[in-house]
């Protein structure tokens, strides 16, 4: 796969087997290009986590190798998370402190964290800095763990998952200050989902990752516009998926019925590639 | 300020079972110095009365003998908290040591903390700094008490210079502690999980301990001098026992009961072959001796052994930091 001069995000060959288990991602190459918000969409257990985990350091590839900005984790983690803000599944903070404290503890372990910087984001969605960490909501718990990536001012941003548990009106207020950061600082993120319609909203990139494989990797733009639905089938359609109605759809590249939707591509692209692996 | 603020924070994380801690620890204290004052206070009010006499060689005063039963009273009560009381080191080390790395593990927090930190072995290291202060403070002050205890005890000793109570008080109080804290952070770090690190934590730690006590006595073997009961030793430290034969050979005492040898021993130690032989003190065939270390070497042997037990906590500590390099946060 050819890929961008310089990719913020590599992978090349890339491999995961736990220990006795299935392979979590089989033999994935990937560069992504520097700059906006690329969504890394995929059932559960498509190995988005995996993915995502292995340029943070926190599992190691079974083969193949993966690079943040040029550098390898496993051979340097430090100058790699130098690099990289992360936000976890399930935002976790500590019980026992404030969220002003997380902004101190921040400072101790990272000490170029701007800690002005995530005050004002936190700040400007009124969550107390005096407030314990405990008593925030999950939506809340979910900003101060992006406030507290944000505060690194690293380049890259990798977010796995952290609207999951939140309801609309809170994944709407995340993906808000996402896209302000983002696009203020020139940053890149990568952001991990499976709801496609927040997708559509704040990224210019789109990943369909299933069973361990790269399904499709475009921009927004063009993964819609290139695609189109088609109600008859087509032998050359990328897969046929249910519609809302009971009825068969075929997603095709080119001319259909009419205008896919991301939602439909997306679909699609699970679909095809849930019957590959069945035929494998 | 940013030490300060580490600390703050650190204590923020753990701060429960520090308190908890804290308040068993000057309880503890407390209680120490109540049963030291109620020692002193005898010794004190009753200078002619020395509680350990002989009575059979020498007469005590008049009225002496119910002082030293009330002495010897607050002596047993004493004692059976100096005895165990030790167990608390070890008790601190791991409560302290388990949540280190376990409970960001378990909690969660691993990923904050392991992405924002850009070197764990660092964010480790000033973990460990922390756990290893607040274990070394707080059993700093238990094993000053049980020091100045154990001398309240022992009033007719320079307890600097004695191995009463031995392992009981003292700086190896602090040690145990600084082992288990290792026990406690290298389960914790493997094992991620907390209740689990505890109960497996124990199990180690008292292993840990006996193979320590093992390497440290074998150790303490090789210097101990050879000597007699009535010798002047101070408060030795006793290490072992046997006979010497006449021949020069040395046996230990099972090897000389073992080849079927039957002796009478004189009061001196020296062993005879027959009743009459021993009567007479005539023939000896060999003589018994003490293996020990003399009181006077008290320092030395418990500063050795504190070194040996705090070591093995540091090589787990080590180990520790490289689990924790290596694993993933959950």
């Amino acid at each position: 796969m050819s890929g961008p001069a310089d990719p913020v995000l590599e992978a090349r060959g890339l491999a995961k087997r736990y220990r006795r288990g299935a392979w979590a991602l089989g033999g994935i190459d990937l560069a992504l290009p520097a700059g906006g918000i690329t969504a890394l969409v995929g059932p559960n257990a498509a190995g988005k986590s995996t993915l995502i985990k292995t340029w943070v350091g926190f599992e190691k590839p079974t083969r193949g190798s993966v690079r943040v900005a040029g550098i390898d984790p496993w051979k340097d983690r430090s100058a790699a998370l130098a690099k990289l803000g992360y936000v976890p599944q399930s935002p976790a903070l500590y019980d026992g402190l404030s969220v002003e404290d997380h902004l101190d503890l921040a400072g101790q372990l990272r000490p170029d964290f701007d800690r002005e910087y995530a005050r004002a984001r936190l700040a400007q969605l009124d969550i107390p800095a005096d407030r314990g960490a405990r008593s925030l909501s999950g939506g809340q718990q979910a900003q101060v763990a992006l406030a507290l990536a944000l505060g690194t001012r690293a380049p890259i941003l990798l977010l796995d998952e952290p609207l999951a548990s939140l309801d609309p009106l809170a994944r709407r207020e995340f993906l808000h200050v996402l896209t302000d950061a983002v696009r203020g600082d020139g940053a890149t993120a990568l952001l991990s989902s499976h709801i496609v319609t927040d997708v559509e909203q704040a990224c210019d990139r789109l990943i369909v990752l299933g069973v361990g494989r790269i399904l499709l990797h475009d921009t927004v733009a063009d993964a819609v516009a290139v695609h189109a639905i088609s109600s008859t089938e087509h032998a050359d359609a990328v897969a046929s998926f249910g519609a809302p109605d009971g009825s068969r759809i075929w997603l095709v590249r080119g001319t259909g019925d009419r205008p896919a939707t991301l939602d439909e591509v997306v679909l699609g692209y699970l679909a095809s590639g849930r019957s590959t692996a069945a035929a494998a | 300020m940013g030490a300060l603020t580490w600390a703050r924070l650190s204590f923020a994380q753990q701060r429960w079972e520090i308190l908890l801690l804290g308040l068993g620890a000057v309880f503890a204290i407390g209680l120490m110095l109540w049963m030291t004052s109620q020692l002193l206070g005898i010794t004190a009010a009753y200078p002619e009365c020395d509680f350990f006499l002989d009575e059979d060689q020498v007469a005590l005063p008049a009225g002496c003998d119910l002082v030293s039963q009330s002495f010897f009273e607050s002596y047993s009560n004493a004692e059976i908290f100096l005895r165990n009381g030790w167990l608390f080191g070890f008790g601190v080390g791991l409560i302290v040591g388990i949540p280190l790395v376990a409970r960001d593990i378990e909690q969660g927090t691993a990923h904050l903390a392991w992405t924002l930190s850009r070197s764990r072995t660092r964010w480790l290291l000033r973990r460990i700094v922390f756990g290893f202060t607040v274990v070394a403070v707080l059993l700093a002050g238990l094993a000053i008490m049980t020091d100045v205890l154990g001398a309240a005890m022992q009033p007719n000793d320079d307890l600097s210079r004695s191995f009463h109570f031995e392992g009981n008080r003292g700086v190896i109080i602090v040690a145990r502690g600084i082992l288990a804290l290792g026990v406690g952070l290298l389960v914790g770090a493997v094992l991620g999980r907390q209740l689990p690190a505890l109960l497996l934590g124990l199990i180690v730690t008292g292993l840990l301990y006996a193979a320590v006590t093992f390497v440290v006595g074998r150790w303490n073997e090789t210097e101990a001098i050879e000597a007699w009961y009535d010798q002047d030793l101070g408060a030795p430290l006793f290490v072992g026992s046997g006979v010497r034969l006449a021949s020069g050979e040395r046996l230990s005492m099972a090897e000389f009961y073992g080849d079927g040898n039957e002796a009478f021993q004189g009061d001196d130690g020296q062993m005879y072959a027959t009743a009459a032989d021993a009567e007479a003190e005539r023939d000896p065939i060999g003589q018994e001796y003490i293996l020990v270390i003399p009181g006077e070497r008290y320092p030395e042997i418990m500063a050795r052994a504190s070194l040996v037990t705090a070591g093995a906590g540091v090589l787990l500590m080590i180990g520790a930091a490289v689990v924790t390099s290596r694993r993933r946060p959950t």
